[in-house]
């Protein structure tokens, strides 16, 4: 009985028919090969499979039960695990935590690190050597972070193992060890659903293969029973013609590349000439992309010249495209095209600066019709948006705009990606008529067929250098590989990262700097008194830092504590003073405390339900909070609390006051939440790269609900004790204090963009902060330092934001 | 037909609703005099939403714009203080203006910093310096001739309301007709996109911050002119208020989407909303509760119907 029936299973995206009712089957102990063109449906199926997507139609039955499809948790538990093409890595994660995540081993509140290494340790043992699984994966090569993904995905148990294009990335001795863990685990009866385009894989894995093209199932073979002619003639639908076009003569040098070097390649060298078309192949990562990109000015090169006719070329985009270079980028959702634009806004946004600064008006309107016709752009109008119109005409808006500016060099990033077969064809054609009329083509594909379809000549690339150079004459498939494929000798060069100083180090040594410094120059800095009020000072934003501390870990923000903290305190006062309602003091904590979570829950609710961007929501309910606090407050302070409460602030235990204690508590508990929970991780996971994270399964509106509430509880702890402290809640209480927080937190060395940072950094932050607050009153400023201490929180975030700029830069040039 | 589903036509519905209501409640309240008189508050935070939703249209933001609008007003008064003419403290205000949007321009642009961090520090920053070097003072006394820059009108509108209409027209032209408006729109909606279209990315974003600094500044010596005093607390809260008036008026908040006539209407409707709350329980800290919810409302309402169309 087959493992996985696939029964009349659809998709489609917008207009267009990604996949037509489907059947398949597929069996325990097989290696299931999926081949086709881009577009042709395969990564849909995946996706679906794998939970990623609900199809529109159709049922999959495992084992002859329904699987309930649409969910990533779900397609796991039934045993369905996936590769995905686009590494869905969490590059500020170690190998371990981005191997383990989701199915971390331990108490969900205590994480076990020393058996998630071992775990991972003894996973990729079977595919790759000397792997450290502390290390980030972002100093990692990309076929080091597609080992861990695969290692993942084997190691998880799996009954369907889906491997999308698993190869793209990896040397021959690492294609070498993945196919024995693929045959190893076929022998243990694991279905493998293999998806790749290149025959020589299949042919050496598969036992059985099925074609698709154009979103439909063309058929299912026994690998023995076909030859690699006869798949590329299903998945083409006609056999490949040779083109036409040898012989050729071509002008002189359009596009002269002397000596390149940047980022992922180095030392490139190659010349394109008026009328030839250049194809640059190579494996993915091997660098094409990045140089195209150099071309354009785009990324930054470190050494090498660039010439369009002769003329030296500045690295910077406004430059390129005066000289002449058009660059259609691989990407065409988020580099080429602005989607929800007109079809005539993307065809004049690169427009010649003959065309006029005025937009709308005569001569653009008619040069944009005149495109829209000479292409064949079907469009109803070109009013009408760009993402209302198939794969291959967005492609030929992307070609028009280029056109519009009238270049002499073309650079074409994967021209036919998620284009249809038809369409395919015409953009071949169209390059080679821009050849005929003089203009130099780069063109960059992975798709060999495209290559030797459209090129004079055929450079290929192989780990960010030119490994040779072919004539049309000479190429050929094997040949094409034979230069692009590393050798076993090549041992890949690990990627070398100037690791900065640790963050918790450099704020650590400024923090006793300045001690020592306010000490000598004031030895009453040093008194036991003194040290004890900044305590008390810093303890407040050590207690609100340490959640917003997850917060921001996850690429979120709360600006509205300070508020929240106000109206907490108000609530606390009317509550217990025996002014106003006069409860019992319990009554009031309780009260206190749970108006924070409240608010803290609310943020959470807007943010993770609604959708709304967290910064947007918490500006609008600081605004909110301080209203209502100012009007329960009824404009007069709120005084003569209880003396139970009044002994939460004044109180000690253990020769410290009760806040500190508080704070130790929250940093500890901070501590332990950031290191040694699920949650901790997930935080960091949802940070790092939200949308691998709903790949992997993470639950993001709990996990955001969650530090949102906690938010609030802390901001609701932090006022309870700064009130009882001060005895008074005046208006305006807390105004101010997020930033205070997010001070800290920046300070100390967490990212706004989230996925990294830890709480010992924070906690030196808020110190940092407090302490240089404190000097500046012994700098006998006096009654002025208050008026300073907003610009001061205000510079330090800049500080830290400069300093982090400068050392990524640094990094960089090293 | 279009116009009728339109955010604009929303937006007059609802200011109708909102005036009928309160010329029942409050007869003198739709008077034309209390509004001649009311409209005065409008004028500033008005001036200011216009070179902000340029940049909210080009996927930025600029939490800063109240305090520039306060560091301007400081150093204005304290250079008049020390005996340079109005007109010179006034001309230097908005230089102090523009030098602050380009500070926020250069961290933005050229260290990529998220707007968000940057505007969130330069607003405690701005505010701050202005506090510091005033000791939260308020700086008074000045000529007839400098108040008449607010006070004054030409042809019966007043000066501000001129300085609104031709910089609304001017940011109305540059959308509507100029290859620059297509790339504030096209780098808000794909900043990738318009990088690899050679659009000068980097450049217009310093262009858009530094204008809008100096458009607080401008704005900072019409308040100094109306108020008849400069303090480093001006413009407190005038960053959510433009904010709720430009996501109020269809912009949206990712960028690439929203009108100037939007905005207008989104500010008009937040300006009669927070006078009439202010006369009618006269009580100040109400319009907190009320513009807080209405930026959140208008944002749930903008998702819950984008949901349905999608």
């Amino acid at each position: 009985m087959a493992l996985i029936r696939i029964r009349g299973v659809s998709k489609a995206y917008g207009g267009v028919q990604a996949l037509h009712p489907l059947d398949l089957d597929l069996f325990a102990g097989e290696v299931h090969a999926v081949c086709g063109e881009n577009g042709a449906g395969k990564s849909t199926l995946n996706r679906f499979l794998s939970g990623t997507i609900s199809p529109d139609s159709g049922t999959v039955l495992v084992d002859g039960l329904p699987m309930p499809l649409g969910s990533v948790r779900r397609a796991e538990a039934a045993g369905i695990a996936i590769v995905h093409q686009e590494s869905a890595a969490f590059l500020e994660l170690s190998a371990s935590e981005n191997h383990e995540i989701m199915r971390e081993p331990g108490h969900p509140l205590w994480l076990d690190r020393a058996e998630m290494d071992q775990h991972t340790a003894t996973s990729l043992a079977e595919l790759a050597e000397g792997f450290d699984p502390a290390v980030p994966l972002e100093e990692r090569s990309l076929a080091q972070r597609q080992m861990v993904a695969i290692a993942r995905a084997i190691s998880g148990g799996c009954r369907l193992l889906i491997l999308d294009e698993p190869t793209a990335s990896l040397s021959t001795r690492e294609i070498e060890s993945l196919f024995a863990a693929i045959r190893k685990l076929r022998a243990q009866g694991v279905g493998i659903l293999y998806v790749s385009h290149r025959l020589d894989e299949v042919f050496a894995l598969a036992d059985r293969v099925t074609v698709l093209r154009d979103g439909r199932l063309v058929g299912t073979q026994s690998i023995a029973e076909t030859t690699p002619d006869g798949l590329i003639q299903q998945m083409v639908g006609r056999t490949i013609e040779a083109s036409s076009r040898s012989g050729r003569s071509f002008g002189e040098v359009r596009l002269q590349v002397e000596g390149l070097s940047g980022g992922a390649f180095r030392d490139v060298s190659f010349s394109v000439r008026a009328g030839e078309v250049v194809a640059l192949a190579g494996l993915v990562g091997a660098g094409r992309s990045e140089v195209a990109r150099a071309i354009f000015g785009i990324d930054p090169r470190t050494s090498g010249r660039i010439l369009a006719d002769g003329a030296e070329v500045a690295s910077d985009p406004q430059a390129a495209m005066q000289a002449g270079i058009a660059f259609a980028p691989e990407d065409r959702q988020h580099e080429g095209l602005h989607l929800p634009l007109s079809v005539r806004d993307n065809l004049m946004m690169a427009a010649a600066p003959g065309l006029g600064t005025l937009v709308g008006r005569g001569r653009e309107v008619d040069e944009s019709a005149r495109l829209v016709g000479s292409l064949a752009i079907k469009t109803a109008s070109d009013l009408a948006p760009v993402s209302s119109l198939s794969g291959g005409n967005q492609q030929k808006v992307l070609l028009g705009k280029w056109l519009a500016h009238d270049p002499r060099i073309l650079i074409l990033d994967e021209p036919t990606r998620g284009v249809d077969v038809g369409s395919k064809d015409q953009v071949h054609r169209l390059i080679q008529d821009l050849a005929d009329r003089g203009l130099a083509v780069l063109v960059i594909s992975s798709e060999l067929n495209e290559v030797l379809t459209v090129a004079d000549r055929v450079l290929v690339m192989r780990q960010g250098q030119l490994a040779g150079e072919l004539s049309r004459e000479e190429a050929s498939q094997e040949k094409i590989l034979a230069l692009a494929l590393p050798s076993e000798q090549e041992v890949e060069a690990p990627v070398v990262v100037k690791r900065p100083i640790r963050r918790e180090l450099a704020v650590g040594a400024l923090l006793l700097l300045t001690v020592i410094a306010a000490t000598v120059t004031n030895p009453g800095f040093a008194s036991a008194d003194n040290l004890r009020d900044m305590l008390v000072r810093i303890a407040p934003a050590v207690i609100v830092g340490s959640a917003m501390t997850l917060v921001i870990q996850a690429r979120e923000i709360d600006i509205s504590v300070g508020s929240l903290m106000g109206l907490c305190a108000a609530v606390l006062g009317i509550a217990a003073s025996t002014d106003r309602m006069g409860l019992p003091v319990p009554v009031a904590i309780a009260a206190c405390l749970g108006v924070g979570v409240v608010g803290g829950v609310l943020n959470g609710v807007l943010t993770a339900y609604a959708k709304i961007p967290s910064i947007i929501v918490t500006l609008g309910t600081l605004s909110l909070y301080r209203g209502v606090t100012e009007i329960a407050m009824g404009g007069k302070w709120i005084e003569n609390m209880p003396p139970g409460l009044r002994s939460l602030g004044t109180g000690n235990g253990l020769g410290l006051p009760w806040v500190v204690w508080v704070a130790v508590l929250f940093a500890a508990g901070g501590l332990w939440v950031t290191r040694r929970t699920r949650l901790g991780l997930r935080i960091l996971a949802l940070g790092s790269n939200p949308s691998a994270a709903a790949l992997a399964g993470v639950q993001a509106t709990r996990t955001k609900l969650l530090i949102f509430g906690l938010a609030g509880f802390a901001a609701a702890v932090a006022a309870l004790f700064s009130a009882t402290q001060l005895q008074v809640v005046e208006s305006g209480f807390g105004s101010g204090f997020e930033l205070v927080a997010i001070a800290s937190v920046i300070v100390g060395g967490t990212s706004i963009r989230g996925g990294r940072g830890t709480m010992v950094g924070t906690v030196l932050g808020a110190a940092l902060l407090g302490i240089v607050s404190t000097v500046l009153i012994f700098l006998r400023l006096g009654e002025s330092a208050t008026h300073w201490e907003r610009a001061i929180q205000g510079g330090f975030i800049l500080a830290a934001v400069l300093g982090d700029s400068l050392s990524r830069r640094a990094r960089r040039s090293a | 037909m279009k116009f009728l589903r339109s955010r604009e036509a929303l937006l007059l519905v609802l200011l109708a609703l909102l005036l009928t209501a309160a010329g029942i409640l409050e007869p003198r309240f739709v008077s034309l005099r209390s509004q001649t008189l009311l409209a005065s508050h409008l004028w500033e935070l008005a001036i200011v939403a216009v070179p902000l939703l340029l940049v909210i249209l080009a996927g930025g933001i600029d939490l800063s714009v109240g305090s520039m609008l306060a560091l301007s007003a400081v150093a204005l008064g304290l250079l008049f203080e020390r005996g340079v003419p109005p007109g010179l403290a006034a001309v230097a205000a908005v230089a102090a203006g523009a030098a602050c949007g380009f500070a926020n321009g250069w961290f933005v642009a050229k260290l990529k910093v998220h707007p968000l961090l940057v505007t969130l520090a330069t607003m405690a920053a701005f505010r701050g310096i202005a506090e510091g070097v005033s000791l939260a003072r308020p700086i008074s006394g000045y000529p007839d001739s400098f108040l008449a820059l607010s006070q004054g009108s030409a042809l019966g509108i007043p000066n501000p309301m001129a300085i609104l209409l031709a910089l609304a027209g001017v940011a109305w032209f540059v959308l509507a007709r100029m290859r620059m408006g297509r790339w504030i729109v096209a780098i808000g909606t794909e900043e990738r996109a318009a990088l690899f279209s050679a659009i000068p990315v980097a450049r217009m974003k310093l262009a858009l911050y530094t204008a809008t600094g100096l458009v607080c500044g401008l704005a900072s010596v019409l308040l100094v002119a109306r108020n008849n005093t400069a303090k480093a607390d001006m413009g407190m809260g005038l960053e959510l208020e433009a904010i709720t008036a430009i996501v109020l008026g269809g912009a949206s908040i990712e960028g690439g989407k929203g009108t100037v006539a939007g905005t207008l209407l989104g500010l008009l409707l937040i300006h009669e909303t927070r006078e009439f709350v202010s006369w009618h329980w006269k009580q100040n800290e109400l319009n907190l509760i009320v513009l807080g919810s209405l930026l959140i409302l208008t944002l749930l309402a903008e998702r819950a119907l984008s949901r349905k169309t999608a």
